[in-house]
């Protein structure tokens, strides 16, 4: 056999892969061959090298794995539901469950909002309506003392007509009138003046009769009525006695 | 439980191996971490069909094929090539590396230690993978050819091609950057 055949078994011969006789014939070549010898002796130092090479694992790698284990083979037979969160990573698993646990208490939170208490996000509504009203330069969308002027404008911008009544002879003046957003729908709102105290007065239609409700909402006087199918909410900084006044001209 | 106390026995002293599988296929510590555990949980659920006498090639198997999941799973995610796979030589092109200029082989006796390991590591992580895992299962876990077969699901012939070219490689890598570090030392 020729230098390069057997220079082709120096790494079987190295891995214990040659059959016997082959395996004599190349030790034989290589103890009369300095070229294999040498090539020999460098596989074999190639393989002490690379040794060092490892990485290590995590000293907590076995202990997790037993406990993995231990866990899977308690469960035994399981669901396939079970098997999913029995493989995810075990703080995925912690994730789901607090997950689950936010969602069931905001849809409860979200429930309770819903039921307890659509007047609060009335009122919230109202009073942030009647504050944006302030802060604008120009309060109304369509101004004029004239009640026929305000009333044919909301004709064709809501499905129903609010009352506009001039109650100058009451000492409420009307300024005029805008659309605002409240409560989830389109409202009418009328905006008067008593001694320079702006009153708004949100109206839209509603199925209830209720007498005039006082609160006091952030600093603001609120008095709240349904009437002939309507509801009236009227906000101002007005004095309490004299904002009472209004549901009874309206 | 007996079933259970027999799979620890055979396959907890193999777990260092396995991580060092799993390791140089990702290159990554926690994933390789993720990969020894899912591989371990999935050799215990199969145990009743391991028929063999030694549990390694099965057990190899098992974490290579995990690691090579996490690996596609997390290319089609980024969506991207890492540059070693793009600029890897194909297992049967001749990509030429240069011979280096060290006169002897005293000169790598010199390199010992922690430069020593970062620099035998660099060179086994320049090989195309298929090289490295030859390496990992041959040089590292003794396996024999057979086995090595078996994990790698090839013929017995590419296993000896494959070890004998990343033997090549391997020594041509590292003569390279004993000499790269002389010419710094110089």
């Amino acid at each position: 056999m020729s230098c390069e055949q057997f220079q082709a078994k120096l790494g079987p011969m190295l891995d214990n892969e040659l059959p016997s006789q082959e395996r004599n014939a190349t030790i034989a070549h290589v103890n009369q061959c300095a070229e294999c010898a040498r090539d020999y002796e460098r596989l074999q130092a190639l393989q002490r090298r690379l040794l060092t090479a490892r990485v290590q694992m995590p000293r907590s790698l076995p202990h997790r794995v037993r406990a993995r284990i231990a866990l899977e083979g308690e469960e035994g037979i399981q669901q396939p539901v079970k098997r999913f969160f029995g493989r995810a990573r075990p703080y995925l698993r912690h994730a789901a469950v607090l997950l689950f646990a936010c969602g069931i208490s905001a849809s409860a939170a979200l429930w309770w909002g819903r039921t307890a208490n659509d007047r609060e996000l009335i009122v919230r509504d109202v009073v942030s309506a009647h504050v944006r009203g302030l802060l604008q330069d120009n309060s109304v969308q369509v101004a004029s003392l004239d009640t026929h002027t305000v009333k044919p404008w909301f004709a064709g911008r809501l499905d129903f007509t609010p009352v506009v009544k001039d109650l100058t002879a009451e000492g409420f003046k009307l300024v005029g009138g805008r659309l605002d957003y409240v409560g989830g729908q389109r409202v009418a709102v009328l905006v008067y003046t008593r001694q320079k105290h702006q009153i708004s007065v949100f109206i839209w239609p509603s199925a209830r009769e209720t007498s005039p409700t006082m609160v006091a909402p952030n600093g603001f006087n609120l008095v709240s009525w349904s009437r002939s199918g309507m509801t009236f909410w009227a906000i101002s900084d007005l004095g309490q006695a004299e904002l009472e006044e209004l549901p009874r001209h309206l | 439980m007996d079933r259970d106390q027999k799979f620890e026995r055979l396959t907890l002293p193999h777990m260092e191996a396995a991580y060092n599988i799993a390791y140089w296929i990702l290159r990554s510590p926690p994933d390789a971490e993720d990969v020894v555990q899912e591989a371990y949980l999935r050799a215990y659920r199969a145990f009743h069909t391991w028929t063999g006498v030694d549990i390694r090639p099965w057990l190899f198997t098992i974490v290579r094929n995990s690691a090579y999941q996490v690996l596609s799973l997390r290319k089609r995610r980024a969506n991207v090539i890492s540059i070693e796979d793009a600029f890897a030589p194909r297992e049967d092109s001749e990509t030429e590396i240069p011979e280096p200029a060290s006169e002897d082989r005293s000169v790598e006796e010199r390199l010992i230690g922690d430069a020593e390991q970062a620099m035998v590591r660099s060179a086994l992580a320049k090989l195309p993978q298929i090289f490295r895992e030859v390496i990992i299962l041959r040089e590292w876990e003794e396996l024999s050819y057979h086995a090595i077969a078996e994990v790698m699901a090839v013929p017995v012939g590419t296993v000896m091609s494959r070890l004998a070219r990343a033997r090549g490689l391997l020594g041509k890598h590292l003569a390279q950057l004993i000499a790269t570090e002389n010419s710094h030392v110089v």
